[in-house]
């Protein structure tokens, strides 16, 4: 869907309510995606979704509607559900007015390569891979895939605004009869997608992981690579960085503003125009969206809010806020973990003895007030001794605390990399060197 | 319906598709919120289709929210051009088990529409929850919700089956979350994470005991503020039905998938340790563990008359007196383990994904035990609540699950109350410390609306059935 048809569907449904006050959202997505396993492909998919959510305001009372459908009856149909469901609704005195037109930053965009690829040129890198796996005799799964995505926001303040974005990953996994391998890429441009690089990585990974040893669980110094640190800035911002959580007291870093937090190596931000993020340059209400100091040489500065927990906390909002009534608060949807000096070798060469590890799988929180986190190793753990990898190991469950991990960051890699994790990503990250990092059990493989 | 079903048959067949088919799909569903007396309701329509088809023996998918006959005959268009470049990299076509055509109507049975319901009596209902919830100034946020959700579809192959499904859900639950500014806990009605949820009527949510309830989970979440942690070391516990869903879940329901265990869902969600080679030899529990899945279930989530292959739904063993039995298998792949006929596991998350092998609800049959006569038979064994976390290795034996609360038992009574209990252990070592599971009376089906798998990534509903089971000699408390 086009800026001019998601302007005149907006300026349809504002004409037709009657609330006092209303606002449309409109999502348009498209998405292909080709999926490989057992070295062939096993699904190859395509998708377009048009949505359009409406929220009707009557008073202090407020109810919402959405729909996928776009003739008019069907959008009428929504503003009648959402005037009903407002009219149903107890008062909110929490509410505030829809936001007004404010300037805005521009966004990264849609880049026209990632939009023009389609089935074939997804068959073709993913041909890569296969043969590559093929010839090495090994077994490979992943998938390519490529979207676009739009989205609008009208409202009855005068508010309209259109972003768009688009994303191409290509991520592989290489097999052996013992270990795995994978490595993983996002880029708005499909063309800048390393397809072989990333193929030799997990390939390189599955042969040097086969025959792992076991190894005791314990506390280790740890080299993570950027897809494992991921797993850590994800916890952080569910739960650390959330305004809301921080104003009642829910978050590990309430009452820290100014305080060490972390190692003086860590600086945090969150900033949806960094060059490896392609950030909506608004939020869900309309408002502008600021680039956020998180954590600055060590010390917590605030975390991010939205327009009503700002007014609680008497702060400013920053522009990370949900569509109202929001209850949940606010998220930083595009941080960025500022890199440092080290190269991955580098790191390696500084560890007498600890872990290597390429990935983080299945991480979940365990307390969400300290941010104890756990999570298992995954297709690449290698032990370090005497500054050299020395050997694969079988993959461990870690038990850590995230702050923590933080105050005890050694080294901070140079090369950034916009990495994701199992429940979430976009996170742009460079490898991370930590001492004391718990490993809690081992498992069989 | 019939006749955008048969232009997309028929689209696909002049592209010479060798299998085609197609779901239409009008999905409707309605959320009313509240936290902290603030409400917010939502009503939804999500409507589609997907088009799926087989050239030159590979598949391609494609869809739409745009429904109309030229769009049909586009994306039908492009799911045969999708499947031809698939089809590059085919080193064997792709071979569907059997299974008759049929044209049937058929839907999940409720009293009452829990859309006639009126939105006034919802609101009213999460407002004196609230309002019990709240009255302790240490619970600093008070969450309910109630769900209803109704999924129509239509589909259609080339094979002669012209299927047109209704099912209906709801789901309700809240939670109170304490602080004292320090610690933080949480306490669930009648589940953790939103809602129990069931294929069933507003009739449901009427008998779930929600306002009963109220007082407790609030004394509760407030009671574990003061609670010590959990401590560590190997105890024997006692599950409680609806953490004990999530365990059979995690532990037997994704490495049974039969796509996990041939390596389509090794870049994403992981494998299996259960490889063929095992099937009908691992001794994946004890004695007493038979777990069966079952797409007839009354009430399951994943409760149909067909799967999205258009296989009728069935019931069957997975773990038969300890002993594992049977994958969960599609059309495409049973033919991998030899089996001739799919075992109705192909789901699809909407119109807009493809349908890809998913968990069916998956319960524990239940034992022969009183719920009194096994606590009193579990001196010193702690007596596990309502799951907080979970985690698992990709090959689904090392786990971790975390829980609202832990009681000590002693003399048959819940004696000491602890907070952040966690176990954890390996899955086959774990099933096999299973010595007593508590009888029918003590069974309650138990939904699981929020499963992810796949790439894209696609979200599933299934019910586990369970009621509370012993296990000896866990690992509980954090190793740290």
């Amino acid at each position: 869907m086009n800026q001019k048809k998601m302007k005149e569907i907006c300026g349809k449904i504002l004409g037709w309510t009657s609330a006092g006050a209303a606002e449309v959202r409109i999502a348009s997505y498209q998405e292909g995606l080709t999926r490989f396993g057992e070295n062939k492909i096993t699904q190859s998919v395509q998708e377009l979704i048009d949505s359009v959510s409406f929220t009707a305001r009557i008073g202090k009372r407020i109810g919402s509607a959405e729909t996928t459908s776009l003739d008019d009856t069907s959008l009428k149909r929504i503003v009648e559900h959402a005037e009903t469901s407002a009219k149903a609704a107890v008062p909110d005195k929490e509410l505030l007015p829809f936001v007004r037109m404010h300037k805005y930053n521009t966004g990264q965009g849609s880049v026209k390569r990632t939009e023009k690829a389609g089935p074939d040129f997804r068959a073709d890198q993913v041909g890569k891979a296969i043969r590559a796996a093929r010839k090495k005799r090994l077994t490979t799964a992943g998938v390519y895939s490529t979207s676009v995505a739009r989205i609008a926001i009208a409202n009855t303040s005068g508010l309209f605004v259109t972003h768009a974005s688009s994303n191409a990953t290509m991520s592989v996994t290489m097999m052996t009869k013992d270990s795995a391998g994978w490595a993983s890429e996002s880029n708005r441009d499909a063309a800048k997608i390393p397809a072989d690089g990333i193929i030799s990585t997990a390939m390189d990974k599955a042969l040097m992981s086969r025959k792992p040893k076991d190894i005791k669980p314990g506390t280790y110094t740890v080299v993570l690579e950027p897809d494992a640190v991921s797993n850590l800035t994800l916890f952080l911002a569910w739960l650390g960085f959330n305004g809301l959580a921080l104003y009642e007291k829910r978050s590990c870093y309430s009452g820290m503003q100014g305080k060490k937090v972390a190692s003086p190596m860590v600086t945090l931000v969150d900033d949806a125009f960094h060059p490896l993020q392609s950030g909506m340059p608004f939020d869900w209400e309309g408002m502008p969206r600021s680039r956020v100091t998180l954590i600055q040489k060590g010390k917590f500065t605030d975390g991010v809010y939205d327009r009503g927990t700002a007014k609680k906390a008497k702060k400013n909002p920053t522009g990370h806020g949900l569509p109202q009534p929001n209850t949940e608060g606010a998220f930083p949807r595009n941080m960025v973990l500022e890199p440092g000096n080290a190269s991955l070798e580098q790191m390696i060469e500084s560890v007498d003895r600890g872990i290597l590890v390429t990935q983080f799988h299945y991480t979940n929180v365990i307390n969400p007030k300290k941010l104890d986190i756990t999570g298992m190793t995954r297709n690449g753990t290698f032990l370090i001794e005497k500054g050299k990898v020395k050997h694969p190991i079988k993959n461990l469950r870690f038990t850590q605390s995230v702050p923590q991990a933080l105050k005890n960051v050694v080294m901070v890699g140079k090369d950034l990399k916009n990495a994701s994790s199992l429940f979430g990503g976009g996170f742009v990250v460079p490898a991370l060197m930590i001492k004391d990092f718990n490993f809690s059990s081992g498992t069989d493989f | 319906m019939q006749k955008l079903c048969d232009i997309a048959l028929a689209t696909a067949k002049t592209r010479r598709a060798s299998y085609a088919d197609i779901r239409i799909i009008f999905n409707t569903v309605q959320d009313v919120c509240m936290k902290n007396a603030r409400p917010d309701i939502n009503y939804s329509e999500t409507n589609g289709f997907g088009v799926r088809v087989i050239v030159n023996g590979a598949w391609g998918f494609s869809s739409s929210s745009r429904i109309s006959p030229a769009q049909v005959r586009k994306t039908t268009l492009e799911a045969v051009q999708i499947a031809r470049h698939a089809s590059k990299f085919q080193d064997k076509k792709i071979k569907l088990a059997a299974e008759p055509a049929y044209v049937d109507f058929w839907a999940t049975p409720y009293i009452e529409d829990p859309f006639d319901v009126d939105l006034d009596e919802k609101v009213g209902l999460l407002s004196e929850i609230d309002s019990i919830l709240r009255k302790n100034k240490k619970v600093i946020n008070a969450s309910g919700n109630l769900h209803a959700w109704q999924e129509h579809q239509w589909f259609a192959s080339t094979e002669g089956s012209f299927i047109e499904q209704i099912l209906t859900r709801v789901g309700a639950g809240y939670s109170a979350e304490s602080s004292n500014g320090t610690i933080v806990q949480e306490r669930s009605f009648p589940c953790s994470f939103g809602r129990q949820c069931v294929t069933a009527g507003y009739e449901y949510i009427r008998s779930a005991g929600l306002v009963e309830n109220a007082e407790r989970t609030r004394d509760e979440a407030v009671a574990l503020l003061s609670a010590p942690v959990c401590p560590s070391g190997p105890r024997d516990i006692i599950i409680e039905g609806s953490q004990l869903a999530l365990q059979i879940h995690e532990s037997c329901g994704h490495p049974s998938e039969l796509d996990r265990v041939l390596g389509h869902e090794a870049n994403y969600a992981g494998r299996s340790f259960i490889t063929p080679d095992k099937l009908g030899k691992l001794k994946y529990g004890s004695d007493i563990v038979n777990i069966v899945a079952d797409s007839t279930m009354p009430m399951g989530l994943a409760t149909f008359g067909y799967d999205d292959d258009g296989v009728r739904a069935q019931r069957y063993f997975v773990v038969e007196k300890g002993l594992y039995k049977n994958y969960l298998t599609n059309r495409e792949l049973a033919g991998e383990i030899n089996e001739k006929r799919s075992r109705g596991c192909n789901r699809a998350h909407g119109y807009s994904r493809i349908p890809m092998i998913r968990m069916i609800n998956m319960s524990l049959l239940p034992g022969t035990w009183g719920y009194d006569d096994l606590l009193n038979d579990s001196d010193g064994a702690l007596l596990m609540e309502m799951n907080k976390s979970w985690s698992i290795d990709q090959m689904r034996v090392n786990f971790q699950f975390g829980c609202e609360a832990a009681w000590e038992l002693k003399n048959g009574k819940k004696v000491k109350l602890y907070r952040d209990p966690t176990y954890q252990g390996k899955t086959v070592e774990f099933w096999n410390s299973c010595d007593a599971i508590c009888n029918q009376k003590y069974w309650h089906p138990w939904g699981v609306a929020n499963c992810g798998k796949g790439q894209p990534s696609q979200t599933a509903e299934m019910t586990h059935g369970a009621a509370p089971a012993r296990f000896r000699d866990v690992e509980v408390g954090i190793a740290q």
